[in-house]
């Protein structure tokens, strides 16, 4: 098996990144929409004394 | 008003996934492994599809930049944002991947080669881009800088590539590993890893943009109280 | 004489009328050169005969790191006094905006190279006599690329947070393709080999971004 360790350094580097970048959008994605609820129940509860 | 199903994002990423899972068995399983290269040739499965996606997220960024100009719609900038981004993850990776090839084959961990010089310039372009992205202040101007250097950088692409070219022949000591002609078992599993990246390109570009999109309510919310 | 030539014209002359008034733009980008081909000499034994392959390269990066230096500056001034502002309500095209700005930048270069080049012959001995002729339109096509690309980005980085410090950022991985035609023409003509490729590569590079500017840089200057 030639060259085995130069391959599996590349393959876990692709897996790794794309799936790292996959995981900080969707984090990023889910704090902002935790914000947006909860920006908006403030309003709704302000607009109804 | 509720989260937005986001049926393209879930499309791409539920075909991207069943690719990702069949790629890795023909890779190992059904292409043979190259007599010179061993198995480091396998790495150029991977290799060449990220190049052609980080070029197909350049080009994305260069029409959607063309379209903002022209029809100043915030959407198109936030699209020609995001495909830069996309792209430069694969561009990274194009280039790491491109070392780890280089270093069994070529006995080294960088080597000027034309396409890898092109790909290395072409990163950096996409890098200056990110940064004017983080660097600007007013968002409408920002939106409009962006986009012109969307569409002067990816005009800058026949250059690089000419450039390169007759850089290297002019220097004909460093190898070059192109025009590999591939067997038929090795071609198929080529096309099918280009079609995973695409798949897998499109996939994170939609989730890039509804994470933009949220960002964007976000703030304009923030702006109404 | 069309207006938009009238126009560029204009801008030009304003821009070398207030340059030749204290030439303070130009001293600082000589000395800034002088000083990047002085230390490029510690990095090689003296009198080495590496010196020859690498002169090429040293006279571009001093072109092109110097002439960044006063390309910062081409918006800068007008930012003082909000002249940018005159400008743009002044009834002259952004394209003759642009191109009269680039031409003036074009000029201040060529002037730079003209004193940089006799430093190269004095301290690294450099023989360019007999080269000098066919040397002209590779420095003058690589100048004016270098020029072009940085007169519309200097107007960008000027509004970015880091100011003048971004535009090397911007321009520098742009105009990588003309600075190797630049320095590979320049080398080939101290080798008397051939140049017509490189010239090519220049000119198109030269003629397609003037044109993508001139369009663009209404993008740039507008409020």
């Amino acid at each position: 098996m030639q060259h085995l360790e130069y391959m599996t350094a590349a393959y876990i580097i692709i897996w790794v990144a794309i799936l790292l970048y996959f995981l900080s959008l969707s984090k990023r994605e889910k704090a902002i929409w935790e914000e947006l609820r909860e920006l908006r129940a403030t309003i709704t509860r302000d607009n109804t004394p | 008003m509720h989260q937005k199903p986001y049926i393209l994002p879930f499309i791409f990423g539920i075909l991207a996934l069943i690719c990702l899972t069949i790629a890795p068995y023909l890779v190992f399983m059904y292409a043979g492994i190259e007599k010179e290269m061993g198995l480091a040739q396998k790495i150029f499965y991977y290799h060449v599809p990220s190049a052609f996606s980080m070029f197909l997220g350049s080009f994305l960024c260069f029409i959607f930049s063309i379209f903002y100009l022209w029809k100043r719609d915030k959407n198109c900038d936030l699209w020609a944002a995001c495909s830069a981004e996309v792209s430069l993850l694969f561009g990274t990776l194009v280039l790491i991947t491109g070392a780890i090839w280089a270093k069994p084959i070529w006995g080294a961990w960088w080597v000027w080669d034309a396409q890898l010089t092109l790909t290395l310039i072409l990163w950096l372009i996409l890098a200056a881009y990110h940064m004017l992205h983080t660097y600007l202040e007013d968002a409408v101007q920002s939106a409009r800088f962006r986009a012109v250097l969307g569409i002067i950088g990816f005009l800058n692409v026949p250059f690089i590539h000419y450039a390169t070219k007759l850089w290297r022949t002019h220097h004909p000591e460093v190898v070059r590993g192109e025009e590999i002609s591939l067997p038929p078992d090795m071609k198929i599993v080529f096309f099918f890893c280009v079609i995973t990246f695409f798949a897998l390109f499109f996939a994170l570009l939609f989730k890039r943009v509804s994470l933009a999109k949220a960002q964007n309510e976000l703030e304009s919310l923030k702006a109404e109280i | 004489m069309p207006l938009f030539f009238t126009q560029t014209l204009a801008i030009l002359q304003k821009d070398l009328k207030t340059e030749w008034r204290t030439r303070e733009r130009l001293s600082a980008m000589a000395f800034f050169a002088f000083l990047i081909v002085i230390i490029f000499n510690f990095i090689y034994e003296p009198g080495s005969p590496i010196i020859k392959t690498v002169a090429p390269g040293i006279f571009w990066i001093a072109t092109a790191f110097a002439g960044l230096l006063g390309l910062s500056r081409s918006f800068a001034i007008e930012k003082q006094n909000d002249c940018l502002m005159g400008l743009r309500l002044t009834p002259a095209d952004p394209g003759a905006i642009f191109l009269g700005k680039m031409l003036g930048n074009t000029l201040t270069m060529l002037i730079l190279q003209a004193l940089i080049l006799p430093i190269l012959v004095i301290f690294l001995n450099l023989q360019i006599a007999q080269a000098l002729p066919h040397l002209i339109l590779p420095i003058l096509l690589g100048t004016l690329g270098l020029a072009t690309i940085g007169t519309l980005f200097s107007a960008m980085s000027l509004n970015t947070r880091l100011r003048e410090a971004f535009l090397p950022l911007l321009t520098l991985p742009i105009f990588i393709p003309a600075l190797l035609a630049a320095i590979e023409s320049f080398r080939a003509v101290l080798e008397g080999s051939e140049i017509t490729d490189w010239l090519v590569l220049s000119s198109a590079f030269v003629a397609l971004y003037i044109a993508a500017c001139l369009l663009l840089f209404e993008y740039v200057l507008e409020d």
